[in-house]
């Protein structure tokens, strides 16, 4: 099984936080990732390929090639931090310009035959409400049917990631 | 008092988001002070929310990216927060279009903008939702004209500071969820197709408009 971690979070972790999973990795306070322009060109100059030149190609590849994707983010104003929201709006290219029915509501067809699963690990540096968190999982719910997959896990972890890879090792 | 506009588009001038906002200046018959800002222009982030004063109100216009704000309307949304308690008075409205069809697709990014003003401590006076709006900049002014002068009328309602008039929200929101005779039209493989076609043809991209350059194989 290959799993996908985007840490956006200001905290930097490394495999042995792991240490019983293989994992792709990424903390992408230490790459470079520019914000999507709403070009469209990689529905309709370059399909598929998103055509600004920077660390983004990397991520899309390792997300698409996983069988879950975990994203780690920051609570920043009652959401996921921007830094992680211009990563959701660059992975555009994963998906085709055209239209499907979706739990009978409009949604974008597959680009490709296999989406990974989500999760959604926040991290409690600032408190958050149940009713942030119910604004941030149904955030997410939106985003897993606009991607085409599922969400599996959004979870409150401070703990040394503990509660994440308790949830690796149930999935 | 005056209005300061926030375009969240990651299309900055060139977006449908603007053209919707300039409905609504048009609408406000020069009877409001209006500033202008881009989400995208993030080095001006700081000019714009220096320049909200007591009494002032917002109104936020973005583009709905997967279901939630773009990425760069959400930076502006952190940078907001410094100036939380600070300022009094502040009325704020937001307008969510989106490229689906059925209103549903912004009722989530709806409920986060509810909590942003109470959290700034803003009084919200609503969200406007226009559902199938990707066209709006290329068509001609006869074919939106009943969504202009929608959001006409919603400029009233930013000059009396009261909430957006329900009807016209109603109205600008059509159906939330597609119809069945729409879904069906959908299914058979109808959306989105001449559109993007015409497109892909003309960068003469249509044999690759199914590549997955990504996978590996």
């Amino acid at each position: 099984m290959n799993i996908t971690i985007i840490n956006t979070s200001n905290k930097l972790y490394s495999k042995n936080d792991f240490p019983n999973h293989d994992v792709t990795l990424f903390n992408t306070t230490e790459l470079k990732i520019k914000s999507c322009n709403g070009c469209f060109d990689c529905w309709v100059k370059t399909p598929g390929k998103c055509v600004i030149k920077d660390d983004m190609e990397e991520l899309l590849i390792a997300i698409i090639n996983s069988d879950l994707t975990v994203y780690i983010s920051d609570i920043k104003v009652g959401y996921v931090s921007s830094g992680l929201k211009m990563i959701h709006d660059r992975t555009l290219p994963l998906i085709l310009p055209y239209m499907d029915i979706v739990k009978d509501e409009v949604h974008h067809t597959k680009r490709y035959e296999k989406y990974p699963k989500l999760g959604l690990v926040l991290i409690e540096n600032e408190k958050i409400s149940d009713e942030v968190f119910d604004i941030i999982e149904n955030s997410y719910v939106r985003l897993s049917y606009n991607m085409r997959t599922e969400l599996l896990f959004v979870i409150k972890d401070d703990n040394m990631l503990g509660g994440l890879n308790n949830e690796i090792s149930n999935y | 008092m005056k209005l300061v506009i926030i375009n969240g588009s990651p299309r900055g001038k060139k977006s449908n988001s603007k053209v919707i906002a300039d409905w609504i200046i048009s609408g406000l018959v020069n009877k409001i002070e209006v500033e202008e800002y881009y989400a995208i222009q993030i080095k001006k982030h700081q000019e714009a929310i220096s320049s909200i004063e007591d009494g002032d109100t917002i109104l936020l216009v973005f583009p709905l990216y997967i279901d939630s704000v773009p990425g760069v309307t959400k930076l502006f949304i952190e940078e907001l927060d410094l100036i939380k308690d600070k300022v009094k008075d502040i009325k704020i409205y937001y307008i969510v279009q989106s490229g689906f069809a059925g209103a549903m697709h912004s009722r989530a990014v709806e409920r986060y903008l509810i909590y942003v003003a109470k959290h700034m401590g803003f009084k919200y006076l609503g969200t406007a939702i226009k559902p199938s709006a990707e066209g709006l900049r290329l068509m001609p002014a006869i074919l939106t004209k009943n969504v202009s002068d929608n959001f006409k009328k919603l400029s009233k309602d930013i000059l009396e500071s009261r909430n957006f008039n329900q009807e016209v929200l109603i109205d600008l929101a059509g159906f939330e969820v597609p119809p069945l005779k729409y879904r069906k039209h959908i299914e058979k493989g109808k959306g989105g197709k001449t559109y993007f076609n015409s497109l892909l043809r003309k960068h003469k991209a249509y044999p690759k408009r199914f590549d997955q350059p990504y996978v590996k194989k």
